[in-house]
């Protein structure tokens, strides 16, 4: 599948695209500190979705980008609390063999594929039932 | 939209998004605060929306009221969502206590059918009821016969019921049930496939496997292998079998690839393989097949 992207180029393609509002819309992405010459702290957001406990809420992760990202998946926690099965409760760490897209990680992947995929996995039947705790909470 | 005076301030032409696909192109001078840019989006010019009720998120953060553009480094041509919120905080749901929640069988507690609760509770029970009566086709676990199949179904019948939200939640419980993944493990079927047992060992897979709409696919494809005689060509998607079919060359052909399997394709990009291109040869070696492909892509074929 052509030439192996370095991660530097990956990322700025990425920061571009988040920055532009280019990707799918329930999700947002940038760089934590615009200064950072690694690309290696971000910010996510994910907008709840609809029809589930999760609805018109909007929660934030951090992701790190790892030296050997993409490679290697990067390392999301929670900002917002938030109660599902894949998250520590004790710090918002999202456990990566809980969810498909970290555990089968692919070098295509995104940071947006990631967000998108933890906000159908909100969507899930089986957990968009389960109580949350108040929103604006934060680990 | 650029009604503003002549200002020393550097402008900054940016969009929001707001949720309905609408999108604002506004240029502001870079001081603006965050709350002057939700009046402004307040208007009925723009989003209508309340103020209060407006959140921006840009770049993975979401906007304060007290930032301003240039604080919060916003740049020409970039793009701030807009995202209607609930009308306070008011509304707010029970706190969880947050302690362990294992991720093991969360939503089956909350069901008073777990199928996990004791032979007294027959899950089916309920559609013996009257209020069944007319579903005589709803199936026991006897449906899936001896080897774990479901050989011995009309799969007519097996469809409709798919459609029953009832057998749907049933259904999800069995899934979540250890008692009843173990056994199907036991079947001779999986466990003389390495792979088909480990794909029920992991949770995820397991959910997406017995996906209602995975199966009814499933179905419709078995259907359709049957009609064949047993043939490897899979139905366009509403083609019925007075369809003509060009069953021999489609499968070569990479162009109708895309929307010969449109449906099993959007089900494996809902299964987190995004590969189009290996998804698409997975497929067609499968034909069509989506379990067969998920088997491919997990067995790391190219």
């Amino acid at each position: 599948m052509g030439a192996k992207v370095p991660r530097n180029f990956r990322l700025l393609e990425e920061l571009e695209k988040g920055e532009k509002g280019l990707g799918a819309e329930a999700c947002s992405y940038g760089l934590d500190n615009g200064d950072d010459l690694l690309m290696s702290d971000w910010n996510g957001t994910i907008l709840g979705p609809p029809h589930s406990v999760h609805e018109n809420r909007i929660y934030s992760v951090k992701i790190h980008c790892g030296p050997n990202y993409p490679d290697l998946p990067p390392e999301i926690s929670f900002t917002s609390k938030v109660n599902l099965p894949c998250v520590d409760q004790r710090n918002g760490k999202v456990d990566p063999t809980k969810v498909p897209c970290l555990a089968q990680w692919k070098r295509d992947f995104t940071m947006e594929t990631i967000l998108i995929e933890l906000r159908r996995y909100m969507a899930l039947p089986q957990h968009k039932k389960l109580p949350q705790p108040p929103e604006g909470s934060t680990y | 939209m650029a009604d503003d005076a002549p200002v020393e301030d550097a402008q900054i032409t940016f969009n929001v998004k707001a949720a309905n696909d609408k999108k604002h192109v506004l240029t502001l001078p870079a001081a603006t605060t965050v709350a002057d840019l939700k009046t402004k989006l307040s208007s009925s010019e723009y989003a209508d929306i309340p103020p209060e009720r407006q959140r921006l998120i840009y770049s993975g953060r979401v906007l304060k009221d007290h930032d301003t553009l240039a604080s919060t480094k916003i740049k020409d041509g970039h793009t701030v969502h807009l995202v209607k919120g609930a009308a306070s905080n008011a509304r707010q749901n029970p706190a969880a206590t947050g302690s362990s929640t294992g991720g093991s069988t969360p939503a089956a507690a909350q069901v008073p059918t777990n199928i996990a609760a004791g032979t007294g509770n027959n899950p089916l029970a309920g559609l013996t009821g009257a209020r069944y009566a007319g579903f005589h086709g709803l199936p026991g676990m006897d449906t899936f016969g001896p080897d774990g199949g479901m050989g011995g179904t009309d799969p007519n019948q097996l469809l409709q019921m798919m459609e029953d939200p009832n057998f749907l939640q049933q259904m999800n419980e069995a899934m979540d049930n250890p008692a009843v993944i173990e056994m199907m493990q036991n079947s001779p079927m999986v466990r003389n496939n390495p792979m088909v047992a480990e794909m029920l060992r992991n949770p995820e897979l397991r959910r997406a496997m017995f996906n209602p709409e995975m199966m009814r696919m499933q179905l419709q494809m078995q259907r359709a292998m049957n009609q064949n005689g047993g043939g490897g060509s899979f139905p366009m998607p509403g083609a019925t079998n007075t369809t003509p079919q060009n069953s021999t060359g489609a499968q070569d052909q990479s162009s109708n690839a895309a929307s010969l399997y449109e449906n099993q394709l959007r089900q494996l990009n809902e299964m987190g393989f995004y590969e189009f291109e290996r998804n698409v040869t997975a497929l067609r070696r499968s034909g069509g097949n989506v379990q067969a492909a998920i088997e491919f892509l997990l067995g790391g074929g190219s």
